[in-house]
């Protein structure tokens, strides 16, 4: 007491008002023997009130701070204490004049006087400070910031350790991670591999100049990496060092660059194969030329074929009429049969000539029918050994249940003619045909697109064989192997014309020195083969039946005419439409019409025939022509083409006669 | 000097390392009632080295930036404590002691005086009970903030005196969720050494005293 007496006394008491801190002295019974000026102005409280109180008694907040255990340790063990304002905040409620928080420390000291052991609390006033560092931090943070945080990069701050000490908000997006949860962690944690990441980290921060520019594997919260680039600055505070890391995702840029890459290294056959592209591309276009040119010559030719076919059939048609009356007028001279027999068999060679020639025009009049594959390739064995040679064995094969088919029976067995003679010549010496037959069913096979059941009938030789790009080729017209005058190179394209145009296919499957098959494939038919029909008849009587007869070409109406007569019919003969057209309207009596289609003048046989329906609806009509492109159209009328023999015409007009006509 | 210096029997390494314990343990709560968040301190072992040897240990388990909060005590033994971290954790140790809502700014600017507050808590926790348990007054000073080398932090101000020794002590913060490694270590010359080994003796023998007694 007598040394706090002589204190309070004293100078130093009017020394401890005027000091700009707090000064409190406590006794060793824990209450107040000093509190002065500074300390009744922050505290509000005068010393008269605060001496002999405790601390906890005038501020029983203090209770539950580190003050009482500091007062006690400097009491009781002499220790001295130092209580921060940032680790005690508002440890004593104080106050600025203005009414405002007064931030502080407290330093606890022991005091031994000769009265014993006091203890000593400084107050130190840290406003201003605290303040101005607040100040100047968030006045360099407001432009810091402004950066940082409108970053589209990550960017994140690092201690030596590794430890993220701050992050800006561009983490969220990139990481996945808010910019919180960030703090305080290992910066491995934003890493695929966080030992490399660190020692890349290590040897960056330690480096001259302390930036580096890393690229990195980054991971996302949800374990995705991708590529990350990062840029490493380093920096100081306050002694202390930091890395800044920007940290780019650059997995778009660096796909770019591999592609870029693998495009560079990949130049050289990406050119070869442009190149081969563009060589393609220019036989391509120089085949579809060819194709063009082909098909515009085979336009021209159709064209020219079918003009002459007309004329050809009309011709011949003369001629085996002419034949056939001689034959009628000589049937007591039996010397004559085989002249008239050498005359036929010229006159049916020329109609297959004509025939083929409108084959591969695919002009030809088609006249398909069901018929058994096997009879008639059974039937044309005689045919077929004729045309091959002796040292070359021909077989047939079958399948089980060959279903008929669906074609022109004729063209057909010209079809296999032709191929089993392309055979033979490609066979040198000592060689084997076969010729067999199977059922097909196709499911849109090919570039036909070929669906349902079929008749693959396939000529199969051992012969020399083609060359892919020769076996490519066969079935275009006027292509051949053969020597000049060797072959008419019309062969297999009236083949494939016959099979394309009964609806079916051709293919050839052929290699070198391996022999090659053709096949042909026709739809098979649901109605069962007609029966070989009897025999043509022998000449029915005409009975009179009064046959009206146009007929432009003067070779052949006459004959006809004449040959129609012989058979016992009455005719009257027209050379045009105009005048036949004429007779009718005049009621000429008639019982059956019996045109050509292709006539000069206006009308032709198709008017003729309509107008003659309509004038007289019951009257059989039975047109003709040997140039099908006029078929289409007349189908409502019974058709004959030419060339016909005598007793197919008397057939055809008995059965129109009949009413079985079309 | 490494020769000079005495083997601490082991009762008396278990003793120290107890009362350290006990030390820590005050200080632990000293820092819970500050951050209103648990602390959890512990000393696992106490070395007795010569100086220079607990310099070259702490260089090696701690790297050369160091950060060290030092108080100088006096009384019936005398020397300086050292709260002794990797300058590296020293960030993340007061960050655990503030909060994890400050700035990094912040945390910079005021990491010195929270470091030496956390020190003072820490080195007087230790140090009162020392003191009170060994029944001899200690006058502690304030701490300040030391950075540096090992050789550095644990230099006597007044230079290094042969014979000079350390109680070395390793100690575990376990504070928000966060593991901090730090060292204390209690530098002394020969005479105060031996002097608390004196008191040891006493405390000890105060201990089977009582053991018999009870």
């Amino acid at each position: 007491m007598s040394g706090g007496d002589q204190l309070s006394g004293g100078l130093a008491l009017a020394l401890l008002d005027q000091l700009s801190g707090g000064v409190v002295l406590l006794g060793a019974d824990r209450r107040v023997r000093v509190w002065n000026r500074w300390m009744e102005q922050a505290a509000r409280l005068p010393a008269g009130r605060a001496r002999g109180a405790t601390l906890e008694e005038l501020f029983p907040a203090v209770a539950s701070t580190r003050l009482p255990g500091a007062v006690e340790d400097a009491l009781g063990t002499g220790a001295a204490s130092l209580l921060t304002h940032s680790l005690n905040p508002a440890l004593l409620p104080l106050a600025l004049p203005d009414g405002g928080p007064l931030l502080h420390s407290v330093v606890v000291r022991p005091v031994d006087a000769p009265g014993g052991r006091a203890c000593l609390l400084q107050v130190e006033d840290q406003t201003a400070t605290v303040l101005r560092e607040r100040v100047l931090r968030e006045r360099g943070n407001a432009r810091y910031r402004a950066i940082v945080d409108t970053a589209p990069e990550a960017i994140v701050t690092i201690d030596p350790a590794g430890t993220i000490q701050s992050a800006n908000d561009a983490v969220s997006a990139q990481f996945g991670y808010g910019p919180d949860e960030l703090v305080g962690r290992p910066v491995g944690l934003l890493l695929a591999d966080p030992a490399a990441g660190q020692r890349a980290w290590g040897e960056a921060s330690g480096g001259p100049g302390h930036g580096a520019m890393l690229e990195l594997a980054g991971r996302r919260r949800d374990g995705t990496t991708f590529d990350l680039e990062v840029s490493l600055g380093g920096w100081a505070s306050q002694g202390r060092r930091f890395l800044t890391a920007i940290l780019r995702d650059v997995s778009a840029r660096k796909r770019a660059e591999d592609a870029l890459r693998r495009l560079n290294a990949t130049l050289e056959a990406r050119v070869e194969e442009r190149t081969a592209q563009l060589r393609r591309a220019a036989d391509e276009a120089r085949r579809a030329e060819e194709a063009l040119l082909q098909s515009q010559k085979m336009e021209a030719v159709g064209q020219l074929t079918g003009g002459m076919a007309h004329d050809f059939n009309n011709l011949l048609q003369a001629m085996q009429a002419c034949l056939q009356l001689v034959a009628r007028k000589t049937r007591d001279l039996p010397e004559v049969e085989p002249l008239l027999d050498a005359g036929r068999q010229a006159v049916d060679r020329g109609a297959s000539l004509v025939s083929q020639l409108m084959a591969f025009s695919r002009k030809q009049t088609l006249r398909p029918k069901a018929f058994d594959i096997r009879d008639a390739l059974l039937g044309m064995r005689g045919l077929l050994d004729r045309a091959i040679r002796a040292d070359i064995h021909l077989e047939f094969g079958f399948g089980p249940g060959l279903s008929p088919v669906l074609a022109d029976p004729v063209q057909f067995e010209l079809a296999v003619l032709n191929l089993v003679v392309n055979a033979r010549d490609a066979i040198s010496a000592d060689g084997r045909i076969v010729v067999s037959a199977r059922n097909r069913d196709l499911d849109g096979v090919g570039p036909e697109r070929l669906s349902g059941r079929f008749v693959e009938v396939s000529v199969a030789d051992n012969g020399s064989g083609m060359p892919d790009d020769v076996a490519q080729r066969v079935f275009e017209p006027f292509f051949t192997t053969k020597a000049v005058g060797k072959g008419t190179g019309l062969g297999l394209s009236q083949v494939y014309g016959f099979c394309r145009q009964s609806g079916g296919t051709a293919t050839v499957t052929s290699a070198a020195g391996r022999g090659t098959t053709v096949c042909l494939v026709l739809p098979a038919s649901a109605a069962a083969p007609a029966q070989a029909g009897p025999a043509l008849s022998a000449l029915k009587p005409g009975a009179g039946a009064r046959v009206m007869f146009v007929e432009d070409d003067p070779v052949v109406g006459p004959i006809i005419a004449t040959a129609l007569e012989e058979l016992g019919y009455s005719v009257a003969r027209f050379a045009t439409g105009e005048e036949a057209r004429a007779f009718l309207v005049a009621g000429g009596e008639v019982d059956v019409l019996f045109t050509d289609m292709v006539m000069p003048g206006g009308v032709s046989g198709i008017s003729l025939a309509r107008a003659a329906r309509a004038l007289r609806p019951e009257l059989p009509i039975l047109l003709t022509t040997g140039y099908s492109e006029e078929v289409a159209g007349a189908e409502e009328f019974a058709l004959l083409p030419k060339p016909y023999k005598v007793e197919e015409l008397s057939d055809a007009l008995d059965q129109a006669l009949r009413g079985q006509g079309a | 000097m490494t020769a000079a210096l005495p083997e601490l029997a082991e009762i008396e390494r278990d003793a120290l390392t107890e009362i350290v314990n006990i030390g820590v343990g005050r200080a632990a709560r000293n820092l819970s009632t500050m951050i209103r968040s648990p602390v959890q301190l512990s000393v696992p072992r106490v070395e007795l080295l010569p100086l220079a040897r607990a310099a070259e240990l702490l260089a090696r388990r701690s790297g050369h930036s160091l950060v060290a909060v030092s108080q100088d005590f006096q009384g019936s033994f005398s020397g300086r404590a050292l709260l002794i971290f990797p300058e590296e954790n020293s960030l993340e140790l007061v960050r655990a002691v503030v909060g994890d809502g400050m700035d990094i700014d912040e945390i910079i600017d005021l990491e010195q005086e929270a470091l030496a507050e956390i020190g003072n808590v820490i080195l007087n926790g230790c140090l009162v009970v020392v003191a009170n348990m060994l029944r001899h007054g200690l006058s502690m000073s304030l701490p300040r903030v030391v950075r540096g080398s090992s050789r550095l932090v644990m230099a006597d101000p007044a230079g290094p005196a042969d014979g000079d020794c350390v109680l070395f002590l390793r100690i575990d913060f376990s504070v928000a969720a966060r593991d901090i490694d730090g060292y204390i270590a209690l530098l002394m010359d020969l005479p105060s050494l031996a002097a608390l080994r004196l008191l040891i003796g006493d405390f000890v023998a105060g201990i089977a005293d009582g053991a018999a007694g009870a």
